[in-house]
This record gives structure tokens, C-alpha cells and sequence, in this order.
């Protein structure tokens, strides 16, 4: 039935093609044989003014004969003309509705390209044919009127001579008005392929054009001097050069129309060569087009060849840098982060698809976290890779333990080895104790860092040494830096110092001074610094360098912005009058060790008994999250210890969220409640399983999921 | 932070009292139960357990699940089991855990060995 239903619908649509087909031959012919009348009616004039004004010839001696027999040449010329155009046009459309194959593609185009020659050759032949026709009538007519009526051959000739010359303007006209009339019905057929490409020359209309208007000026030179010469009569130099300047510019006419036709399309394929020579897929368009089949279509089918290998290039290109910069974007790590009191805000905007700037963040323990930023000397894909490499390098020093200045010596030795001293790679490397909140800072060549106050003073912090990569000898200093409530931290890369804006005007150091020195409102940092780099974008566009921004900001505990009154000293101590919506937030991160889960819950403990002193849930608290943290390390990370547990803890007046998560891939909690269940596990060898049952009976709610932090388990504590 | 797993162990008439320290974990199930089986080949007779568990900081599941382990055992052959020094927070975790089917808690030694001895009557 469908395949009936097929059959239909393309039954239908190939009559509705045919119909809109038969239209366009119609139109087409319906514009040609305008031109044709057009072209015919112009040589009419020519031929009365030639006739009358130059040869002297009286309008009353035409009007019986030579008009009527021209005005039928005319009509004749005109049918014959529509009647070959309808014959070569005829296929054309058909291919057109039938939505062909190549060869009858080619076949068209070839027709449609012969046609203005057609055209030229048949005009003449028909011109030639009425003109004969009409003098040897015209002879035997008036022998009929005047037995002794003689043919005065060069009187004859001479008029015979103008009347071909007059065709031949005509066949001219019609030539290049064809050759404009057809130009849209052949760019259908584009783009052009080689096979039609070079099959004539682009010299071949303008010799047409440059030969037939010399030849007709010459036969209506001729056909002046002759009839003068019949008539005894000098040649009247006036009307000899009129005739001849009016030839001439006529001829001069159509043959700067074609060279004009054929100069456009040049310049068309110069424009695409440049374009193609700039570069970008931006510039690579669409293909040439082309109404002719000459040596320009040959180059143009060449540039078109070439263009679609660019365009095919640039596109795997594309896809090879877009994977790129998705693997670099997951190497990195979130661009926002919560570690303890910390919170870390992080922007990166590769110059190119691919950069050479990087960070990243690394916790340490329970109690220690790293932040790195870096950048490769060098752009684009070498720098990227270089990037990538030591990204992972770091990941692996970092986690060996020691200061930064060790860090930064173990990753220049390793990177020296690698690369012989052919890479050089500026690193800034801070590793922060939350229990002190001191920073231990070590410079690789890095720009200073700012330690900004909340009341917007700032101060840089000098630590000089060189990029890693130079010399496999070299030790890095390590300055200790205490951060009060408040403080941010901020490390960049030189991206951000060198951005120009259009006059040439560098970001440079005062730049990021000043805007730092506005860093004192109570704004959120992520928005903060977005809204900072909106503005430099704005200034600077997309600069010359990646740019790469890291802000590490001590915020002590967080309070939510509704919670702020009195959340400080809530902090430390009861939370007994914070309204329902408001909570005193902690966080702490552990490695997937048993036994690291105990001190984690003592200062837990020791906290809800300073937040909610009389309470009885405090124990329950301990126990169901040690539990939670327990089943994170076990069944999240596998006891991995290089796996961390991260609790997350809120405290309010009457409600306490701890969610714990891990960086496993999840696992399905399973806790039954039955008596069988109980009495089952009861008998069972394997001691599994009461970490979930004692969640469950200690919680008043507790379920798990997964947001883009992790995979998590949260416990809600009513206060009792 | 974490306080190391010790154990004691001393005999009296038909049991064996056994003071646990430190943190009850997983990890404590070696030596707990290494300890118990000792006792019970040197006096076949043993017919109580007695845990002391004051001195007990911390337990989680891992450590809950070796007590149920243990009481289950001595249940087997014939022991029963009693436990004493148990904060209330995990006397209501035992129940919690159905580990009080298995072990009668007492506030104290002394209530302890009463309970024996009425048992032995």
C-alpha cells in the first residue's frame, strides 16, 4: 500500500515538474522571441535609415515591395528562429523534469551553450536566403513591368552588399542577446564539471563579435561607395564617415559587452584564488559559477577541485580541534569549587580551539588541597599537548607528597629529560593547609600573584625564578602566606596582562591593579569574575593568547545571603535563632583510608554540640555518617586511597543535611526493614550491610543520587 | 584521631571476661576472635563470655557485625554472652542491629557475674 502511496507521489510530482517545466520553456522562449524582434526590428530601422537617409533612396519607391517584403523577411526570420530555439530547447527541459542523469546534464549544457551560435549561423543563412529570394523576385518582377528593364549589377551589389551587412549586425544582436537570455537556464546545470570545461575558447565570442561587425561596417562601406559609383556621384566623405563611426561604435559596443561578460567572470576567479589564498573556512564559500564553457570555466572547475579539497581539510581540521579542546576541557577541572572554606573560581579561554594555559586542583588529605595554574610558552596544538602532558605530570608530583618547591624541581627535572630543554612552561604553585589557612606559594617563572583584602588593598607576591624546562638544576623558593576571612588569592596568566584593545593599549599590570582594588563588594566571586572577563572581552576581543584566571577565596564558613545577619557568630557557636531558611555550611575531604572517617566525625560532633547544645541527635549524627563516609570509600571508590570522600555539612535551627559523596560511579543502596531480613542477616557469614541499617534507623530521612559534584548520599537530622 | 584496637582477657569460673579498648572495627575480628577460641580450647567448660566494653571509644557497623558474629558463635555451643559498659548511644545501635538477641547488656561487672551466678543455681 505504501509503496502504491510511493508510486503516486512521484507520479504527481513528475506531472507537477513537467507542468512547471513546460512554464519555464514558455517563459525562456517567450524572452528570446522578444529579443528576436527586438534585434530584427533595430536592423528594420537601420536598413529605412540606410536606405533613406544615406543612399537617397524616396520612402514612396519602398512602400509597394521592399517594405512589405521586409516586414515579412521579418516575421519568417522571427518563426524560423523560435522554431530552431524550440527544436534545441526542446531537450533542455526535459532534463530539467527528469532529474537526470549526468550525461543528459552535459548534453543540455552543450545544447544551451551551441544555441547563441545556432542563432548566429541560421540568422544569417536566413537572411541570406530572403535576400536572394526577394532580389531575384524582385529582378522578374520588374522585367514583367519593363521587358527592357536591365539589372544594374553594381547598383545591385552595392545593396545587396548593406542588406547582408545588415543581417550580420543582426545575427550579432541576437548572438549576444541569447547569450545573455540563456546565462540563468545554464548556471541551473552548475556547478560546471571537466567535461564540459575547454570545450571552446573564451576568444571564440570576441573574434565573433570583433570579425562580424568589421565585416558588416566593410559591406555597408561598400555598399555606399558602389552605389555612388553606379550613380556617377563621388563618395560623400561626410556620410562615408558617419557610416563608418556609427559601424564602428556599434561594433565597439558589442564587443566591450562581451569582453565585459567575460572580464566579470575572470574577476569572479580572482576573487575566489585571493580568498582561497587568505584562508579560513570563513572565506572558502560557496563554487564558482560559471555561463560559459570556456578556458575560465576550465580554471574555475580547477579552483572549485581545489576549493572542495581545502574545505574537506579544514573540516577534519575542525573535528580534530573541537575533540581536542573537549579532551582538554576534561582534563581540566570544574571551573567552580568549594573545598573546606575555600572556594576556588576558575576561567580559561583558549586564544585558538586548543591552548597552552592550564590549572588545576588537587585535594591533599584531609586538610590540604593544591592550586596550580601554568602556561606553555607557544599556542595552538603543541602547546595543548605539552599542556595536557603536564597537567598529568602534575597530577602525579603533587601526589608524591613534599612542598611546591619540590614539586616544581621533580616536574622541571622530569620535563628537561623529556624535552632537552626545548619547552618552557611557567608554573605557580600554591598548596593550602585549611587548619592554618596558610598558603605555600612556589614560582616557576609564573607572574606574581595578588593577595587581595575585602576592603580591596592588595599586594603582589614577589617570588622570582625561572620556567621550568631551562635547566634541570634549579630549586624553587616556597613563601608562606597566611590568608584572613576574606581574602582572595589570584593567580593569571600573561594573557590577561597583554591583552591589547584596538588602539594597541595593553590590560598590563595597572589594569588588573585597578580592577582588583574594586574587588570590595559583597558580590558573589563566580559572577564577580565573569562579569570581569565579559567586560575585557569587550575591550580586547578575543586577544593573541589564552587567558587563564584562578581565584582561591577564603570564605570562612559560608552562610547562605538571606542567613548573613548573625551567621558569624554562629559560626562557632548555637544556631538556635537562625530562622528555618537559614544554615551554617562545612565541608571536609578525606582519602578513601578506614580510620580517616573518625576524626572527620569528632569535629563533627564537636561542632553540632557548639550549634545545638542541649540536643540528643548529636551521636546519631556521628555514627550514621561515619557509616556513610565508610560506604563512600568502600563502595564508591573501592578503598582507593587516591579517591576522596567529600562531606558536605549544613547546619540550621532545626535541621542538619550532611551529604557525603564520592567519585565512584554509584551503587544501589539496598536496606529492608523485615523481620526476615533482620533474622537473615543475622545468620549470614558476611558482615556487610549494618553500615545502611544503622543510616536508616539513625536518619530521619536519608536517599542517594548524583549531581555533577559526584555521586552522593544525603542524611537529614530533625533537631530532637 | 583513631584509637588502636586492644584487647584483654582473663578467665574466671566456666567464662572468660574479655576488656575491649579503643576503637571496635572490622579490623578488630582477628584478634577478638583469635583470643575467644584460644579460651575455649584451654577450658572446654566455658559456658559464659563476658565483654567489658567501657573502655570502648568508638564502634561502627564493621565493629557492630564481629559482636554479632561472636554472640552467634558462643550461642552455637552453648555460651551466653554478656557485654557491660555500653554508652546509650550504642546500646540503642545493639538494638537497633538485633545484636541484643544475641547479648544481654548490663550496666556494669558486678551485675554481670550476679547474673551468672543465678544462672549457675
Amino acid at each position: 500500500m505504501q509503496g502504491a502511496g510511493n508510486r503516486a507521489a512521484r507520479r504527481d510530482e513528475a506531472f507537477i515538474m513537467g507542468i512547471a517545466c513546460s512554464i519555464a520553456l514558455r517563459h525562456l522562449l517567450g524572452r528570446l522571441g522578444i529579443a528576436y524582434v527586438a534585434s530584427l526590428l533595430i536592423g528594420l530601422c537601420l536598413l529605412y535609415i540606410e536606405t533613406v537617409f544615406i543612399l537617397g533612396i524616396p520612402v514612396q519607391k519602398l512602400l509597394p515591395v521592399a517594405v512589405p517584403a521586409a516586414v515579412v523577411g521579418c516575421i519568417v526570420a522571427t518563426a524560423a528562429l523560435l522554431g530552431i530555439t524550440y527544436w534545441q530547447l526542446r531537450p533542455v527541459f526535459n532534463v530539467f523534469a527528469d532529474h537526470t542523469a549526468k550525461q543528459d546534464v552535459h548534453r543540455s549544457l552543450q545544447l544551451l551553450f551551441n544555441l547563441p551560435y545556432i542563432l548566429l549561423i541560421a540568422m544569417n543563412v536566413i537572411g541570406l536566403l530572403c535576400l536572394i529570394l526577394f532580389h531575384v523576385m524582385g529582378g522578374t518582377y520588374a522585367k514583367t513591368l519593363d521587358e527592357a528593364y536591365m539589372v544594374d549589377w553594381p547598383r545591385m551589389i552595392g545593396i545587396f552588399a548593406g542588406e547582408l551587412g545588415l543581417t550580420l549586425l543582426v545575427s550579432l544582436l541576437l548572438f549576444i542577446a541569447a547569450r545573455r537570455i540563456l546565462q540563468s537556464d545554464i548556471l541551473r546545470f552548475q556547478p560546471p564539471s571537466e567535461r564540459i570545461a575547454g570545450r571552446a575558447s573564451f576568444a571564440q565570442p570576441m573574434m565573433i563579435t570583433y570579425a562580424g561587425s568589421l565585416l558588416a561596417t566593410l559591406l555597408n562601406l561598400l555598399q555606399l561607395v558602389l552605389f555612388s559609383t553606379a550613380a556617377n556621384e563621388p563618395v560623400d566623405p561626410v556620410k562615408f564617415g558617419m557610416e563608418a563611426l556609427f559601424y564602428f561604435t556599434l561594433g565597439m559596443a558589442m564587443l566591450c559587452y562581451v569582453t565585459i561578460q567575460f572580464r566579470h567572470e575572470l574577476r569572479g576567479l580572482i576573487r575566489n584564488i585571493r580568498e582561497l589564498v587568505g584562508g579560513g573556512p570563513a572565506q572558502l564559500g560557496g563554487k564558482m559559477l560559471f555561463s560559459s564553457h570556456d578556458e575560465a570555466v576550465e580554471l574555475a572547475v580547477a579552483l572549485n577541485e581545489l576549493q572542495a579539497r581545502i574545505n574537506r581539510e579544514y573540516e577534519s581540521l575542525e573535528r580534530e580541534l573541537k575533540l581536542a579542546y573537549n579532551v582538554q576541557q576534561k582534563l581540566l577541572p570544574p571551573g567552580d569549587m568549594t573545598i573546606g572554606s575555600f572556594r576556588i573560581t576558575a576561567r580559561y579561554q583558549p586564544y585558538r580551539e586548543v591552548g597552552g594555559d592550564f590549572f588545576d586542583v588537587v585535594p591533599l588529605g584531609s586538610n590540604r588541597f593544591a592550586v596550580m595554574i601554568g602556561d606553555v610558552s607557544g599556542k595552538g596544538m603543541p602547546a595543548a599537548l605539552l599542556m595536557s602532558a603536564l597537567l598529568i605530570l602534575f597530577r602525579s608530583e603533587i601526589k608524591r607528597n613534599g612542598n611546591p618547591g619540590e614539586v616544581l624541581a621533580r616536574m622541571n627535572r622530569q620535563l628537561c629529560e623529556a624535552m632537552g630543554e626545548e619547552g618552557s612552561v611557567s608554573i605557580g604553585l600554591g598548596v593550602i593547609d585549611m587548619m592554618s589557612n596558610a598558603v605555600q606559594y612556589a614560582s616557576a617563572g609564573h607572574l606574581s600573584p595578588y593577595i587581595v583584602k575585602p576592603d580591596g588593598n592588595f599586594s603582589a607576591i614577589d617570588c622570582s625564578s625561572l620556567p621550568i624546562g631551562f635547566d634541570d638544576e634549579l630549586t624553587y623558593e616556597v613563601r608562606t602566606l597566611q590568608l584572613e576571612p576574606g581574602d582572595r588569592f589570584v593567580l593569571y596568566t600573561d594573557g590577561l596582562i597583554e591583552a591589547a584593545d584596538d588602539s594597541g593599549t595593553m590590560y598590563s599590570f595597572e589594569g588588573l591593579e585597578a580592577e582588583l582594588s574594586t574587588w570590595t563588594t559583597c558580590k558573589e566571586l563566580p559572577q564577580m569574575i565573569d562579569d570581569w572577563l565579559g567586560r575585557m572581552d569587550q575591550r580586547s576581543g578575543a586577544g593573541s593568547d589564552d587567558r587563564t584566571v584562578v581565584i582561591l577565596e577564603l570564605a570562612n564558613d559560608f552562610c547562605s545571603p538571606v542567613g548573613k545577619l548573625g551567621a558569624e557568630v554562629a559560626a562557632h557557636g548555637d544556631v538556635t535563632h537562625f530562622s528555618p531558611h537559614q544554615f551554617v555550611y562545612r565541608e571536609w575531604v578525606i582519602a578513601s583510608r578506614f580510620g580517616e572517617e573518625r576524626a572527620v566525625t569528632v569535629q563533627l560532633g564537636e561542632w553540632m554540640e557548639q550549634s545545638w547544645p542541649q540536643s540528643t541527635v548529636r551521636e546519631d549524627i556521628e555514627s550514621a555518617v561515619a557509616e556513610a563516609l565508610l560506604n563512600a570509600m568502600e563502595h564508591g571508590n573501592k578503598l582507593n586511597p587516591r579517591a576522596f570522600v567529600t562531606l558536605q555539612v549544613q547546619i540550621g535551627s532545626q535541621l542538619v543535611v550532611c551529604k557525603i559523596y564520592d567519585e565512584g560511579g554509584g551503587y544501589f543502596p539496598r536496606v529492608s526493614r523485615s523481620e526476615e531480613e533482620m533474622v537473615r542477616k543475622h545468620e549470614s557469614e558476611d558482615p556487610r550491610g549494618w553500615g545502611l541499617v544503622m543510616i536508616d534507623s539513625l536518619s530521619d530521612y536519608w536517599a542517594t543520587s548524583r549531581d555533577e559534584t559526584g555521586f552522593y548520599t544525603e542524611l537529614y537530622f530533625l533537631r530532637k | 584521631m583513631e584509637q588502636p584496637f586492644r584487647l584483654e582477657s582473663r578467665q574466671f569460673p566456666n567464662g572468660i571476661v574479655l576488656t575491649l579498648a579503643g576503637d571496635l572495627t572490622k579490623s578488630a575480628d582477628t584478634e577478638l576472635f583469635a583470643s575467644f577460641n584460644g579460651g575455649t580450647e584451654v577450658a572446654s567448660n566455658v559456658r559464659f563470655l563476658a565483654l567489658d566494653l567501657s573502655q570502648v571509644a568508638y564502634i561502627n557497623s564493621g565493629g557492630m557485625a564481629v559482636l554479632i558474629r561472636l554472640a552467634r558463635m558462643g550461642r552455637k555451643v552453648g555460651v551466653h554472652t554478656f557485654a557491660w559498659g555500653v554508652s546509650s548511644h550504642y546500646e540503642k545501635l545493639f538494638r537497633m542491629v538485633g545484636l541484643t538477641e544475641f547479648l544481654m547488656l548490663y550496666p556494669n561487672e558486678f551485675a554481670v557475674i550476679q547474673r551468672i551466678e543465678a544462672l549457675e543455681l
